[in-house]
């Protein structure tokens, strides 16, 4: 019984220093019991060789495609220099919200989920909508995620339900809506969310093309000491460039 | 939350996206890296996806559950370690570089060492007779390392006695495939 509990506990990575000389010392004296490990050693490396042929093989489709492998990507690289510097010159003038659209397809991406990791011990029933709500957003279903994310403001005071509402809206094209969203909370009480919130209120309104209105809110990020202030930087640098 | 505790979230939830997306962004760096180490750029190559396979799954076994330095530190130091490892065994490079240099926990298995490959095969074969539920549970054991609780959420059983009764159920089917 000890020995098979110790074999468990390896097997889940859970074993301890003193577990593992334990474990050690029954297999020298137990034969029936090392064979039975052995076995389950054996299954382990099977297992993994098995999917490891899997994985290497999906790389190596990887490699095979246009443009993953190296040689042929310089030559890309060089081809599409040449032909952007003669595009961006007989483009230049044409549109503005050209740019701003580029910009923002730049610089968006959606805030990732740093309330509820799907753990898969996760059983808690009073976290059901927000497993869903995550689970939508993370598929990128973001109408859906909305939604919950909607309910969820229903029931509590969830902040971050009010934010991941925002990056869902925006995320599925809807600026004005997004906006009303973040502006919806004046204060936050999470500053990266406060700080977030900003950021993504600068990209919708340079979605919108209005880019006095997303300097002002870049501003406010940039001095603000978070991960994004770097980026809020650069992308006041592009904007004043034009 | 950083980019790199975010990769692996996603990673450990199996994203192959973002599996694809890590190996592809550091492969040429690694080659270069690796190439200094050995000269043999198929090895390298083999080597680069012998350790974002190892990363990958010491996140989803879950020995890997959040990163000291970075993503790129965790994954170069696997593979340094690889090759270092290769170029002992080959006469060619002599005394290149000590363990001493490296700083990484890779699993030093003294239990794995001697695992028969002609067994493995066996036991790979009789595996893939097994019905798909049996598979299921033996991955979740083994290859992912979950423990009883994890398995009994994950495949949506009743208690943790079905589950260890399964498990004992789908060994011993096993062991019956392998000795026919």
């Amino acid at each position: 019984m000890r020995g098979e509990y110790l074999i468990e506990a390896y097997f889940a990575n859970q074993i301890s220093r003193d577990e593992w000389q334990e474990l050690e010392d029954l297999l020298r004296k137990d034969e029936k019991l090392w064979s039975e490990f052995n076995l389950q050693l054996e299954l382990r490396e099977a297992i993994r060789q098995k999917h490891h042929r899997e994985l290497k093989d999906r790389f190596q489709r990887l490699d095979l495609k246009p443009g993953n492998d190296n040689t042929f990507r310089w030559f890309l690289a060089a081809a599409s220099i040449i032909i952007l510097l003669g595009l961006t010159w007989y483009f230049g003038m044409i549109s503005n919200q050209a740019d701003s659209d580029s910009l923002y397809s730049a610089h968006f991406e959606i805030y990732p989920n740093v309330v509820a990791p799907l753990e898969r011990s996760e059983t808690s029933e009073s976290n059901q909508l927000t497993r869903e709500a995550f689970g939508f957003y993370a598929n990128g279903d973001f109408e859906e995620a909305y939604g919950s994310f909607q309910k969820l403001q229903e029931n509590e005071e969830n902040e971050y339900a009010v934010f991941y509402a925002g990056v869902s809206l925006m995320a599925d094209g809807k600026y004005d809506k997004a906006i009303a969203e973040f502006e919806s909370k004046d204060v936050w009480q999470n500053n990266d969310f406060n700080v977030a919130a900003n950021w993504y209120l600068a990209l919708a309104h340079l979605k919108k093309d209005d880019k006095k209105a997303a300097l002002q809110y870049l501003e406010k990020v940039k001095n603000a000491d978070h991960s994004y202030s770097h980026e809020a930087g650069k992308l006041i640098k592009e904007l004043s460039a034009d | 939350m950083n980019k790199d505790n975010y990769h692996l979230e996603r990673l450990r939830e199996g994203d192959q996206k973002t599996l694809e997306k890590i190996y592809l962004d550091f492969k040429t760096e690694f080659l270069l890296f690796g190439g200094k180490i050995n000269d043999d750029r198929e090895m390298v190559l083999d080597v680069y996806q012998d350790s974002i396979i190892a990363l990958y799954e010491n996140v989803q076994n879950g020995k890997l559950t959040s990163f000291s330095s970075s993503l790129k530190t965790y994954l170069f130091s696997i593979g340094k370690f690889k090759l270092y490892k290769i170029n002992k065994d080959d006469r060619r490079f002599t005394n290149e570089a000590t363990d001493t240099d490296i700083d990484y926990t890779e699993d030093l298995d003294v239990f794995a060492e001697n695992i028969n490959a002609d067994r493995v095969a066996l036991v790979e074969e009789a595996f893939g007779k097994l019905g798909k539920k049996c598979r299921e549970l033996l991955t979740l054991f083994y290859y992912r390392g979950f423990d009883i609780e994890e398995i009994k959420n994950e495949m949506g059983l009743e208690n943790k006695n079905t589950a260890k009764s399964q498990k004992s159920r789908c060994l011993s089917h096993l062991k019956k495939l392998i000795n026919t």
